[in-house]
């Protein structure tokens, strides 16, 4: 009896044991986050504006925007609210409100930043003009700048049609990347290997649903509502920042490139040609090509909203 | 016991159901074709026996949305036959349609007549009694037009496009603006808003001039009779030049007319938006109205 006491004693001892050894802590694991095919997210606040209001109330706006990609989106970059008679409505800032600085996910940040703007305006009243309602869209228009960096581990093949019959850790085919988290996406690389000379042929593609235009404050500008609009040779180009291969840049090689390092993106898509010449006298070897593509971003959502005549 | 009172807590919980709660419309007011509607009540005496008296009744319901001051009824009858013993001509107000009388107003115009023979070769005679009711109208049309600065389209995200807007329903008037074209004409780095404006008379009556409204149910004659309407039309809050002004409305035939502002200048940082382009069309009115009356003689009956 004294024995069963004591073996019951030590099996709960070892269970207890074996229980406090599980309890590892926990570290935070670092999560794959270059995914998705969204930069900024924009959403109007439930009930803000109203679908239905009257005149002489106060038309408030609010939005809610949430950078799902991996690039900051912050200072400089706007949002502009049009669609409306300014004579209507007024009171709302047609130079656009700033976007407050979002941060994008990273390795240990699985959400990117969340903020609200706010728009306030006045609606003057109808009596005097006999209108019974005035039902405009009011188009919300994001205009910022972004980044996609993308990583393609591509097999290199200095030597690829050598007459010897080692064993090659790779052979040169097509990655496909997926998206980055960000509204251009390097959708495949397609590697093309020669002798001393690796071709990468990269292709881009616009798969957030917006509109793309070269970077930099003068486009933005444009990007603008109430501006003159972007012009066919502002529209629809990236400028293609860099292309690295184990720590080489290739940027220099890569084509169609202008002056300014841009590309246009034909129906939404583009492909960059780009080379390296590896040393003749390399093995065969996997690597990460870097690509990284700057360019201006503008997104657009609408809401309908009916103002009626108090009287 | 205790079932009972379970059976009594969940009725009384039932009560509590959160009501539905539905929220008022406010009523539209300028939408249909018509102004004034008439019509002869049932309690008119439509037969009646030689050298008796009748009791016409009107029953009149402003159904647009503008309002009838100082209009002007009359009835017209064969003289020679009916002798009018009350007033054949009046002046009338009625109220329109608004948010506080969604309906319009109502009102009922009576006229007793005698009739003074028939001829005595006839055993009976069938005279008509016309009503016509004369009256200043207006049209009230508020459209939402878009304003769209980017004629090239280098901004395919836009809140609205430039295109023609139909309006089958009518303003609550019977001249309507039936259609709205709105062209974008390019000045410098601008546009110029044209609006092509379409109306027709879409009600049961005629239009007359709007200085005419009163002549016409006086019998009168000459050019405040002509079929014209003056218009007026305004883009944010300032006046269009409109031609041809006055605009002639003839029969139900559909006609056109131009209104732009050479000086309203939309440039591109205008954006593209929706406006509200108001249309106001004033015009006289007639509505008229035919009672056939059946006056018998009686066998034997002698003249009045």
């Amino acid at each position: 009896m004294k024995l069963m006491k004591k073996s019951v004693l030590v099996l709960f001892f070892l269970l207890v044991l074996i229980g406090c050894a599980g309890r590892k802590a926990e570290q935070p694991q670092p999560v794959d986050f270059r995914t998705g095919t969204q930069g900024l997210y924009l959403s109007f606040v439930s009930n803000l504006p109203p679908p239905k209001l009257y005149d002489r109330e106060p038309l408030n706006i609010m939005v809610q925007v949430e950078n799902k990609g991996t690039e900051t989106v912050g200072p400089g970059d706007v949002v502009f609210l049009s669609g409306f008679d300014t004579s209507i409505i007024t009171d709302i800032p047609l130079q656009g409100v700033d976007i407050p600085t979002l941060e994008g996910r990273g390795p240990f940040l699985p959400q990117g930043g969340v903020d609200t703007i706010s728009f306030r305006g006045r609606i003057q009243p109808f009596s005097s003009r006999r209108i019974d309602r005035y039902v405009p869209t009011l188009l919300l228009t994001a205009c910022y700048h972004y980044e996609t960096i993308a990583s393609a581990q591509v097999c290199i093949d200095p030597n690829p049609f050598a007459p010897t019959s080692i064993q090659k850790v790779c052979t040169p085919s097509t990655v496909s990347t997926g998206s980055q988290g960000a509204p251009i996406a390097v959708t495949s690389v397609e590697v093309e290997a020669a002798p001393q000379k690796t071709r990468f042929k990269i292709n881009v593609q616009n798969v957030g649903g917006g509109d793309v235009f070269r970077a930099g404050a003068d486009a933005l500008r444009k990007c603008s509502p109430y501006a003159a609009g972007l012009t066919f040779d502002e529209v629809d180009f990236i400028r293609l920042a860099d292309v690295s291969i184990s720590n080489i840049h290739i940027t220099e090689t890569c084509k169609p490139r202008d002056n300014s390092g841009h590309l246009r993106l034909v129906n939404g898509q583009a492909s960059i040609y780009c080379e390296y010449g590896a040393p003749p006298e390399q093995s065969p070897f996997l690597t990460p090509l870097n690509i990284v593509l700057q360019y201006g971003y503008r997104q657009s959502i609408a809401r309908q909203v009916e103002i009626r005549a108090v009287s | 016991m205790k079932k009972m009172v379970f059976v009594l807590l969940l009725l009384v919980a039932c009560q509590f159901q959160v009501p539905t709660r539905k929220i008022p419309e406010s009523p539209v007011i300028y939408t249909g074709t018509s102004a004034l509607e008439a019509s002869f009540n049932p309690a008119t005496m439509g037969n009646l026996i030689m050298c008796q008296q009748a009791d016409i009744y009107v029953d009149v319901k402003n159904v647009g949305a503008s309002d009838i001051n100082n209009g002007m009824y009359s009835f017209i009858t064969e003289d020679q036959y009916l002798v009018p013993l009350t007033e054949r001509q009046k002046k009338f107000s009625l109220e329109g349609k608004s948010q506080f009388n969604p309906k319009g107003g109502f009102d009922q115009i009576h006229l007793r007549v005698r009739n003074t023979g028939i001829l005595p070769q006839f055993e009976t005679y069938n005279p008509e009694i016309i009503f016509q009711a004369c009256y200043k109208y207006s049209t009230f049309a508020s459209t939402q037009v878009c304003i769209d600065p980017d004629i090239a389209n280098l901004n395919p995200r836009k809140s609205c496009r430039s295109e023609p807007v139909l309006l089958p329903n009518g303003q609550g008037a019977p001249v309507a603006v039936t259609k709205i074209e709105p062209y974008m004409v390019p000045e410098g780095d601008g546009v110029t808003p044209v609006f092509a404006i379409f109306v027709q008379n879409l009600g049961p009556g005629a239009v007359v001039a709007h200085e005419g409204a009163e002549a016409a149910c006086k019998g009168d004659s000459g050019l405040a009779l002509l079929n014209f309407a003056n218009v007026r039309a305004s883009l944010q809050n300032k006046d269009l030049k409109c031609d041809p002004n006055p605009v002639k409305v003839e029969g139900s035939q559909e006609r056109r007319f131009v209104c732009q502002r050479k000086d309203m200048l939309f440039g591109p940082s205008a954006g593209t938006f929706s406006a509200v382009l108001t249309v106001q069309l004033d015009y006289g009115y007639v509505n008229s109205l035919a009672l056939p009356l059946d006056i018998a003689r009686l066998p034997g009956q002698e003249p009045c």
